[in-house]
């Protein structure tokens, strides 16, 4: 596996438009290898684009997608025998049978294992000889996955693959096979909805806002920076101002008290916030990486970072 | 190559159904024509059948094949299972583009399995018959260009884009100048150079149809729209191109003067000598078909083309006739003339007008002596017309059974008719004259001819001649009577000829003898030439002398030698020369020693004005 020093996935000055209309714009990120790194955002957030031009699927109208530092869109064909793309919608002709795709993607793979394949589908219980159209949507994408798997790629990129898996599958996903991958040195790339299954596996983060990266982060140190804080209302309206020093990203007023989530949290940030606003029941909470999502997504200014 | 073959045979393999469908479609042809015979036999029916299938398959498969490769995939978003390979973007156009290539050819090629099968040798006897090559050849490249066309036409109706619009409207526009040229090369009656053009803007639409539908979709790849996009500036960006050079290639071959007259079609003199309308053939243009009046001064006009131009006796006046209709005119249109065009000569050149008078039928036109009256024959009908009014003046019923030989005006009111005529059984040469005045036509004369025999009549239509099989005989029109009789002068024997002033000169050859002639007939002079030459019909480069072209059989460059011969002294001059002199269809009528009686014809079919005296040649028009 070799990546001259590159990062396995890049973008840089990414931007799309259809039209008028701007999907994503001026996106710089980087994927070291043998990370995973989770994409997140809304629908319509600009994920898809991204991931088009990461594949060389689509050309940007600006800016570059690199895959191990060569330009996607000029060397698709030959950085494919590196990566494996699972996509958001089954995307292989539905007259084929798992067994013919896996026999027809093995004239075009070199060093293709005809019988690992096989013994993947097998494993997942796919029929062979049914048509892929007639699969459910779950077993589609478990063809999927089972024949990016034989490629051994050295990035996969995974389109929100747990849509339509069932809990067991959607556990087996993320705890077996993108640990798994990742321990081999894989470099995985994920959009998901499913935010908790990300947890503990995801090495960095990043997200998508109309079409801007508006975090891009290890998780660790995302989950260490955001917090929730809770505090009775008597004091309240005194302290707004000093509340603002660490950065809230969201603040919610209750008869009770008030609660904010913050941006920037930090032990002496908050020694000095209780210091001058003379809060006592000040309670300090981490948040799951969903909560922090939802957060950030519904902040207006998009000020995260 | 191998990415090529795995996705060709994958999308194949998706598709077989249709060579199923292909092998019935043979057998139901072979039902259909065992249970119906379409007025053929048996046999007939089946190569018919097969043929039709044939065409059927290669085509319609073809343009299914082509629309449902690409497009399907791209419109259900399923490009990207083959774009997440590492197989190229040809590979990926190649393998589905040769795949709809092939379930064309393949099933064109099933469908006829069970004819032949069960056509047997007889079947393959009456194949043989027929051009089989063509119709496989015609089939397989039917279905390259239904391939790609099936391709675009798809991605064009899913796309929906904005950029439809150019798929509209780019055709339209483009077939404006694409029109005008065919229509530029059919004035010029270039059948061939129509066909040639077709054929090679068809080529490349369907090259640039095949290079668009590629490199479309290596710029698009799995986006509709970019694909479409791509696929349509270039497909049509290309046309315009191909168009464009369509359009300045049919300015270069319209730009062909006279000096490029490969091939004299015809020749017409005006009979005041000061120009002559020539057309023909353009050299380098295939059989693009040109008409120019050329000037005495060396200049030259383009004028419509035509096949003939009727002057008026004092040369000022002509008409030519549009054929072949507004749209695609020809000058080679087999019938009528789709409207008379009236030519004024000063001596600025020639400035024409289209006039309203036409004739759906072949006609013989004439022009009155100051060019003001047109009268015409046609559908046995006879009109005296006023060009200037475009006014019709008479009309009036042939009579009957009348082949119009020669039509003149002898004064302003009244026209003359030389014809053949068969009366009860026997054949006659007729004259008949018609008065405007009275608007009604009498017989002037009536003589038995020889069944065999042709007629030719003076300029002046004062005399004509019976040409038969056993001499010749001088008549006086007027009153049929017999002027001249030269007993075994005949075709075989030479020729005669009348001079621009009526006089008739008579070839001898095998005697080596010219004979000259009064206009009555009475014999002027006898003039000694080579025997057994071969002497062409005489220009008459100056008053009193004539120029006779001399050839030999089976050379390659047969003209030999010029005579210059003198009527007044019966002197002749040979001069080695290998010019040849340009005659009109009726004989030398015009003036002696104008600019139109020195008109001669080099071996490479150049124009050039030669005084065969001083020896001056220059070349027509002076360019």
């Amino acid at each position: 596996m070799t990546t001259n020093g590159h990062a396995a996935l890049a973008a840089r000055n990414l931007t799309v438009r259809y039209g008028k209309l701007t999907a994503i714009e001026g996106i710089d990120f980087d994927v070291a290898p043998g990370s995973v790194y989770a994409l997140l955002g809304r629908n319509g957030a600009g994920k898809s684009s991204l991931i088009r031009c990461l594949l060389g699927f689509q050309k940007p109208d600006q800016g570059q997608a690199l895959v191990f530092g060569r330009e996607v869109w000029r060397e698709r064909a030959s950085l494919m025998k590196r990566v494996a793309f699972v996509p958001e919608e089954p995307d292989a002709p539905p007259e084929m049978t798992a067994a013919e795709i896996v026999r027809f993607c093995g004239r075009l793979y070199e060093g293709w294992n005809d019988r690992e394949a096989m013994e993947n589908l097998n494993r997942l219980h796919i029929p062979l000889k049914v048509q892929y159209g007639k699969l459910s949507k779950g077993q589609k994408r478990q063809v999927a996955l089972a024949i990016a798997l034989v490629v051994r790629p050295e990035i996969l990129i995974l389109d929100d693959p747990t849509l339509g898996l069932d809990v067991v599958a959607r556990k087996q996903l993320f705890e077996e096979l993108i640990s798994d991958l990742a321990d081999r040195g894989t470099t995985v790339f994920v959009t998901t909805h499913d935010l908790p299954g990300l947890e503990g596996i995801a090495d960095r983060v990043g997200i998508l806002r109309n079409g801007r990266m508006v975090l891009d982060e290890d998780l660790e140190q995302l989950k260490w920076r955001f917090r929730r804080i809770r505090y009775a209302t008597p004091a309240a309206a005194a302290t707004t101002a000093e509340l603002e020093q660490l950065e809230t990203v969201e603040v919610r007023r209750w008869a009770a008290g008030i609660e904010a989530v913050v941006a920037n949290y930090s032990d002496t940030s908050l020694e000095r916030f209780r210091a001058s606003s003379g809060i006592r029941d000040l309670q300090v909470t981490p948040m799951s990486l969903e909560e922090i999502f939802i957060a950030i997504s519904s902040d207006e200014q998009g000020a995260a970072s | 190559m191998r990415h090529i073959l795995a996705i060709t045979a994958r999308e194949l393999q998706e598709r077989r159904l249709v060579f199923l469908a292909a092998f019935l479609a043979g057998v139901v042809t072979i039902l259909v024509a065992y249970f119906r015979s379409f007025g053929m036999g048996r046999e007939d029916s089946l190569i018919v059948g097969a043929f039709s299938m044939i065409a059927v398959f290669s085509i319609g498969v073809g343009l299914l094949g082509g629309a449902s490769m690409m497009a399907r995939d791209l419109v259900e978003r399923r490009m990207s299972f083959y774009l997440a390979r590492p197989v190229s973007m040809m590979e990926i156009w190649g393998g589905k583009m040769l795949a709809a290539l092939v379930l064309a050819l393949l099933s064109a090629t099933i469908v006829v399995i069970p004819i032949v099968l069960v056509g047997g040798r007889p079947l393959l006897a009456g194949l043989q018959r027929e051009d089989v090559g063509g119709v496989v050849s015609l089939s397989a490249l039917g279905a390259v260009a239904a391939v790609a066309l099936g391709h675009y036409l798809s991605i064009t109706a899913r796309s929906r884009s904005t950029w439809v619009a150019l798929d509209l409207v780019a055709p339209l526009l483009l077939a404006i100048p694409i029109a005008m040229v065919v229509r530029w090369f059919a004035g010029g009656s270039a059948v061939k150079l129509i066909g040639g053009s077709a054929v090679a803007l068809v080529t490349a639409f369907v090259l640039l149809l095949w290079i668009s539908s590629a490199v479309g979709l290596a710029r698009g790849r799995a986006e509709l729209r970019e694909v479409h996009k791509r696929t349509s500036i270039l497909l049509w960006g290309g046309m315009a191109i191909v168009v464009a050079s369509f359009l300045a290639f049919g300015g270069w071959v319209r730009s062909a003067g006279p000096e490029d007259i490969r091939s004299f079609y015809s020749v017409d003199p005006s009979p005041s000598g000061d120009g002559v309308v020539v057309s023909g053939r353009m050299r380098g243009r295939a059989d693009y078909f040109s008409t120019f009046y050329l000037t005495a001064d060396g200049r030259s006009e383009r004028i419509t083309p035509s096949s003939e131009t009727i002057y008026s006796a004092d040369g000022r006046v002509a008409v030519v006739c549009e054929r072949g209709g507004a749209l695609l005119p020809s000058v080679f249109a087999e019938r009528g003339c789709d409207a008379v065009e009236v030519l004024r000569f000063d001596g600025n050149g020639v400035s024409s007008r289209r006039t309203t008078i036409s004739f759906r039928d072949d006609n013989t036109k004439v022009l009155s002596p100051n060019g003001s009256l047109m009268a015409a024959i046609s559908n046995n009908t006879f009109t005296v017309w006023n060009l200037a009014r475009e006014q019709m003046m008479a009309s009036a019923r042939m009579p009957a059974a009348l082949g119009v030989r020669r039509l003149g005006f002898m004064d302003e009111t009244t026209i003359r008719f030389i014809g053949t005529a068969n009366v009860e059984g026997q054949n006659h040469v007729e004259v008949h004259e018609f008065d405007l005045s009275e608007k009604a036509w009498r017989t002037v004369s009536s003589v038995l001819r020889d069944g065999e025999s042709s007629i030719m009549s003076s300029h002046s239509l004062a005399t004509y001649f019976i040409n038969a099989s056993n001499g010749r005989s001088l008549h006086d029109s007027a009153t049929g009577n017999v002027l001249l009789t030269i007993p075994g002068a005949t075709r075989r024997t030479g020729w005669a000829v009348f001079l621009h002033d009526d006089r008739v000169l008579l070839y001898d050859r095998p005697a080596g003898r010219l004979y000259l002639y009064a206009q009555r007939g009475e014999l002027i002079r006898e003039i000694v030439v080579p025997a057994n030459s071969r002497l062409t019909w005489p220009s008459e480069p100056s008053p009193g002398w004539l120029a006779l072209s001399e050839w030999e059989m089976g050379e390659d460059e047969p003209w030999k030698r010029l005579w210059l011969v003198n009527l007044e002294t019966g002197e002749s001059i040979k001069k080695e020369s290998d010019l040849r002199a340009l005659i009109g269809w009726s004989g030398p009528s015009e003036k002696p020693g104008s600019f139109g009686s020195r008109l001669f014809i080099t071996p490479d079919d150049r124009l050039v004005y030669f005084d065969p005296f001083s020896g001056e040649r220059r070349p027509v028009p002076n360019v």
